[in-house]
């Protein structure tokens, strides 16, 4: 599978080296290479894998943690930008399947205002626009209890972005609108009994299930200054998805957070919430989760810790994953592109609930090796 | 064209001045296209143009900033000076910005005489190099001692 991204990838750089030189084709790119380790049983005492495949019993490098991604932007005119990103990954459904996440054309108003048409990223997190570029965060990952509460990766449609100063802080306001398909790992909650709608059947248990977002609209403000990044997010989408029977059913995202990297000092701290329709309860839940995450830099080791937790939302849905966890990080910058990462992490499932472990309600451990660059 | 003793001890005296005279720009050199009317150009706002925050000059002109190898040592020199930030700060800086497309790094150049080359052919640039690559070609508006 590596050996068939490099080959597609060669022969797009082969494809675009002619023009080059006519239209000043910018290539940049981003590659994480992880190692991850699982230590988790179920009560009968079976290995279970954590968050679609994430991690399991033996060492694994062809996980959602190993991307590759390539950027070739291009300025048509003085207004005009066009940007594909080509990005793969390991996870267990992608294999290394190259698939453009980014495939837009900015148009400029001004210095301050573009649109850009096409295919884009939701900016539901703080970081869910650079999420893929592990070099520019302290984590192996971002904390999954609050990174899995949005499946959604790209949207396709129209997204206006305003770029304003205000005083020494950069004012970042987003409006999009679109739909996409996606795909959605379906961690079976109470798998064993199956409900109304065919929700929580257990044929469906750790299966990926596919669903479309049309009319999907969402606002994203951001305030960013030298110490830090604050934001805030809403994002609002019918839901259709024919393995659940799901038509047009509303669901909202609500996300808010921030980061600071002030003398040493990193935090990153985030709180999102999923609030669906009651139809929409067995494949997505209403959720709350957030994380907070303290790091201090000590010379090139960056040390870190980070609790989060994933629990019920308003409709206490007895489908939702309730979880906590606690990891333990080290960042090692080996150069000024490219960061090692060591993380161990406990995950603990509420009392008798489900988290982000498959089926099991019993604590585990998960541990990450990484190497993130930047190119 | 044969030339006379006389000539040749000119020429190297003139040459010697000129070298005088460059090393009276020992330090970092910022430097702009010679139309550039921006006056009074200052550390921070020298800064905000590298971090891409600044994209005109007073005057609306729009600014395209170029940058140097980070193992030159005027690039040391600048971003500590002017910018503060690490190499490590200005990557995780650009990587936030290039990779969503909300912002576009200075133009990365291969030597200060290609930076010089560069600002002299390009309206609206801005650059910086080690005051020994200084030519007329350019403007200088701030040297960093």
């Amino acid at each position: 599978m590596k050996i068939r991204i490099v080959s597609i990838l060669t022969s797009l750089v082969v494809l675009f080296a002619p023009s080059v030189n006519a239209l000043e084709v910018d290539i940049s790119g981003y590659a994480s290479f992880a190692a991850t380790k699982a230590d988790a049983q179920d009560t009968s005492g079976n290995n279970v894998i954590y968050n679609n495949g994430l991690a399991g019993d033996n060492v694994q490098f062809d996980t959602a943690d190993s991307i590759l991604g390539l950027q070739f932007s291009a300025s048509v005119s003085d207004n005009i930008d066009m940007t594909v990103v080509l990005n793969a990954n390991g996870a267990a459904g992608s294999n290394y399947e190259v698939t453009a996440d980014w495939a837009y054309a900015t148009y400029r108003f001004s210095d301050e205002l573009s649109l850009r048409m096409g295919k884009y990223k939701g900016s539901f997190y703080m970081v869910s626009d650079y999420q893929d570029v592990g070099y520019a965060y302290p984590w192996v990952r971002p904390p999954q209890e609050v990174y899995s509460t949005n499946p959604i990766k790209a949207l396709s449609g129209l997204n206006l972005v305003y770029q304003s100063s205000l005083g020494d802080m950069t004012l970042l306001t987003e409006l999009y609108a679109g739909s996409g398909t996606h795909n959605a790992y379906y961690l079976p909650i109470v798998a064993d009994t199956p409900t109304p709608n065919g929700l929580g059947n257990s044929a469906l248990k750790g299966t990926t299930t596919s669903f479309e977002t049309p009319n999907s609209a969402g606002i994203n403000v951001s305030l960013s200054g030298d110490v830090g990044t604050f934001r805030v997010g809403y994002y609002s989408t019918d839901v259709n998805s024919s393995t659940f029977g799901i038509t047009e059913q509303k669901g909202e995202f609500f996300g808010v957070g921030f980061n600071m990297d002030w003398n040493n000092l990193v935090i990153y701290s985030e709180y999102v919430d999923r609030d669906t329709a009651p139809t929409l309860a067995g494949a997505f839940p209403d959720q709350k989760a957030y994380y907070a995450t303290f790091g201090y830099r000590v010379g090139k080791y960056l040390p870190y810790v980070t609790g989060a937790k994933i629990e019920k939302g308003k409709d206490a849905s007895t489908f939702a994953q309730e979880q906590s966890s606690v990891a333990l990080g080290m960042r090692y910058e080996v150069s000024d592109t490219s960061a090692l990462k060591f993380e161990v992490l406990k995950a603990t499932p509420k009392d008798s609930g489900y988290g982000l472990f498959y089926n099991t309600t019993e604590e585990g451990t998960i541990a990450t090796a990484k190497f993130d660059l930047i190119f | 064209m044969k030339l006379s003793y006389n000539q040749i001890a000119k020429i190297l005296l003139a040459s010697s001045l000129l070298f005088v005279a460059q090393s009276v720009y020992a330090g970092v050199a910022v430097i702009t296209h010679p139309d550039v009317k921006e006056i009074g150009l200052s550390k921070d706002k020298l800064a905000k143009i590298y971090l891409g925050k600044l994209k005109r000059y007073s005057n609306g002109e729009k600014i395209k900033a170029v940058d140097l190898p980070t193992s030159e040592s005027a690039y040391q020199k600048f971003y500590k000076s002017v910018v503060k930030k690490s190499e490590r700060a200005m990557n995780s800086h650009w990587s936030k910005l290039k990779f969503t497309g909300k912002g576009k790094p200075p133009v990365k150049l291969n030597s200060p005489s290609e930076v010089v080359k560069w600002v002299a052919s390009n309206k609206g640039a801005i650059g910086y190099i080690d005051g020994k690559y200084l030519n007329k070609t350019v403007k200088v508006v701030l040297i960093l001692p």
